[in-house]
């Protein structure tokens, strides 16, 4: 049973040209397809698919010229029993048009629909295929746009019940070159439907996928930049060049589908895809970045509970930036922003504020400095000749020193002779007067002062005295051989004068005003006009 | 001879003496405290007095120069003195007899005043 048949496949594409002299015509492009079902061999065999395009060059020299394109497609129709039926179309069409001089719009454009069904009752495995090779290339040298467009439809339906298969492969290869361009273009405008649909079940396994690969490229002699991102789609801008300003590459992807409306049946357009910009800018001289950011934050209580607690309100942003540029070869931006914002509420809210003044003032005054210093000059003169170890020669000097002690008296005092001692009271008129022979020696003359003796904690000795404390004068006599009236009369003057000042002159003739500190000094009688007595008296020289 | 001066160091009255007696004396003036541990140790406990020392001077002086000497000591008994003692020395320091004590042992004819005195002064200095 001859099945397969196919009895004709006819592409006819009419154009015309738009100018008046409607110089481009195509007039046919006829494809035939003859199949021959073979009676034993049982073989299809298509002879010839040819397609013939005419065009009439415009111009004089008639470079413009489609003689034929063929196409041949073989088939083999598969023998009865046999689960492998296999059904391909190879096609390829080539179409040129080429001007030199000025050419007005042209339009080249295949449409091609190819349709092939492989039908078998019991197949282990079925597929159906389609390759399908354009190319479209419009040259000239001085245009103001030019224009390579490709649009194909594929339609593959594989029908079974254990595994179906639909599977498509395109390939578009676009190119647009020119010399010197305002704007260059490479664009690709693909409608891909895929569908798998399972008639029987149990259905195993039914898929549909398109893999798609865009490779656009748009060369200039100055700039070439590669941007490439990451989905299961793959694109590819460059732009590259030595020196340039700002060069940016943007591939803005998205998708027209024309699909089937299970519900009306009718071909609908669905826009879905990817829409991305990519942008790079690569910079001769960068300069550097910055980042500037700014925060403001408020904590505003209108009125407070008496129960409320204080809340306080904080931010926490954390901001990692890193860039990376490569001046060499492909030039590869890259930017990681990292973005961390944290908020706590509901804690103390407490304001610190420290202040800190500090006043310094530096006041220049006249100050005068003045030591007083005080010099005390002292003159004194020592002769130390003749009996200076026996007279009376004291050196005194001169001192302007007002704490100076008083010097000793340089006047030689004037000792006269004279017979015993003379006590009278009272001393300025006398009514009362002992007098005694004159004292034994050994009498004592004694000097006590009133001073203060200090040894310092290192040792030194400190004596002071003030001029007013005490100074003492003391005269211890002892007499022998008184008479018993002179010791008797002693004894009356001593009772009589008890506790008063009384004068005496003693046996140099000099005269003392004091008291006698001895009142209750005995007389001893050692014999027959042999009376002795002491007689201490305390008083000063007058 | 010995040589008084006083006040030091702005000597105004000088007075000149004969050398002392025999049986004059110098002395430390240092002490020294021991006290004996519980286990036999013994501690000292000093005190140097800055070096000072004690001189002790007995004058036989005839009566005028006793006189002299007395009103010196008047006019000078809590001021510091320069001694200049018979070796040469010099000393510095303040009299610390007290009472000072003439006594008239004897009678000393040709002498100034006819009389022999005597006085034992004390005097603490330190040698210059």
């Amino acid at each position: 049973m001859a099945d397969l048949r196919v009895t004709r496949q006819a592409v006819e594409v009419m154009a015309e040209d738009p100018s008046a002299e409607r110089a481009l015509r195509v007039t046919r492009q006829a494809v035939e397809v003859a199949a021959e079902d073979p009676s034993a061999e049982r073989a299809l065999r298509v002879t010839r698919q040819a397609v013939e395009v005419v065009a009439q060059d415009p111009s004089a020299e008639r470079r413009l010229r489609v003689t034929r394109q063929t196409v041949e497609v073989m088939a083999s129709d598969p023998p009865p029993g046999d689960v492998f039926a296999d059904a391909s179309n190879s096609l390829g069409i080539s179409q040129m048009a080429s001007c030199v001089l000025y050419v007005p719009p042209k339009l080249a454009s295949n449409s091609l629909s190819l349709a092939d069904n492989a039908t078998t009752s019991i197949v282990a495995d079925r597929s159906a295929s389609s390759d399908l090779l354009l190319s479209g290339a419009a040259d000239a040298r001085v245009v103001f746009s030019v224009q390579a467009t490709s649009t194909l439809s594929l339609y593959g339906q594989a029908d079974g019940t254990l595994a179906r298969v639909a599977h498509a492969d395109l390939t578009f290869s676009q190119q647009a070159t020119v010399a010197a361009v305002r704007q260059v273009s490479a664009g690709s405008i693909l409608a891909l439907s895929d569908s798998a649909t399972g008639l029987a079940i149990p259905t195993i396994e039914v898929s549909a996928g398109s893999i798609l690969e865009l490779s656009d490229q748009a060369e200039g002699y100055n700039a070439t930049t590669h941007v490439a991102s990451q989905s299961t789609l793959t694109l590819d801008a460059g732009s590259h060049g030595n020196k340039v300003a700002p060069v940016a590459a943007t591939t803005p992807i998205y998708f027209t589908e024309v699909t089937l409306d299970r519900v009306t049946f009718e071909e609908i357009e669905v826009e879905h895809g990817i829409f991305d910009s990519v942008d790079a800018y690569i910079y001769a001289d960068p300069a550097p970045t910055a980042n500037i950011l700014s925060f403001a934050q408020r904590a505003g209580v209108v009125r407070v509970r008496a129960d409320g607690i204080s809340v306080s309100a904080a931010n926490v942003l954390t901001l990692s930036q890193s860039g990376n540029r490569t001046p060499t070869g492909n030039a590869i931006s890259q930017l990681t922003l990292g973005h961390s914002a944290t908020a706590d509420v509901g804690k103390p809210a407490g304001s610190v504020l420290t202040l800190g003044q500090q006043a310094s003032q530096t006041i220049e005054r006249f100050v005068s400095a003045s030591s007083v210093l005080s010099l005390r000059q002292v003159v004194n003169t020592v002769l130390a000749e003749g009996c200076v170890t026996r007279l009376y020669t004291p050196f005194v000097g001169s001192t302007d020193d007002p704490d100076a002690p008083a010097p000793p008296l340089t006047d030689v005092p004037t000792l006269e002779r004279v017979a015993g001692i003379q006590l009278y009271w009272p001393i300025d008129a006398p009514t009362m007067t002992v007098t005694l022979r004159g004292p034994e020696l050994d009498n004592k003359d004694r000097l006590r002062f009133q001073r203060i003796n200090r040894e310092t904690r290192g040792g030194t000795l400190v004596v002071f005295a003030d001029t007013i404390w005490p100074k003492v004068q003391q005269l211890t006599l002892e007499f022998t051989g008184l008479e018993e009236n002179e010791a008797q009369s002693l004894l009356s003057f001593i009772a009589a004068t008890l506790g008063k000042e009384i004068g005496l002159r003693d046996w140099e003739n000099r005269h003392w005003a004091g008291v006698i500190t001895s009142p209750d000094e005995p007389i001893i009688r050692n014999g027959r006009h042999n009376i002795s007595t002491a007689l201490e008296f305390e008083g000063v020289p007058v | 001879m010995i040589e008084l001066a006083a006040p030091y160091p702005a000597i105004q009255t000088v007075t000149l003496l004969p050398n002392p007696q025999f049986g004059d004396g110098e002395a430390q003036t240092c002490e020294v405290a021991s006290r004996r541990a519980m286990d036999g140790t013994l501690y000292t406990y000093v005190k140097s007095k800055a070096g000072r020392r004690r001189l002790t001077l007995p004058f036989g002086l005839s009566r005028l120069k006793a006189l002299e000497l007395r009103t010196f000591i008047q006019s000078y008994f809590a001021s510091p003195i320069r001694l200049t003692d018979h070796l040469g020395q010099v000393w510095i320091g303040h009299f610390t007899s007290n009472p000072f004590e003439f006594s008239t042992p004897k009678r000393a004819g040709g002498w100034p005043g006819g009389e022999m005195q005597t006085i034992q002064l004390e005097f603490e200095g330190v040698k210059q």
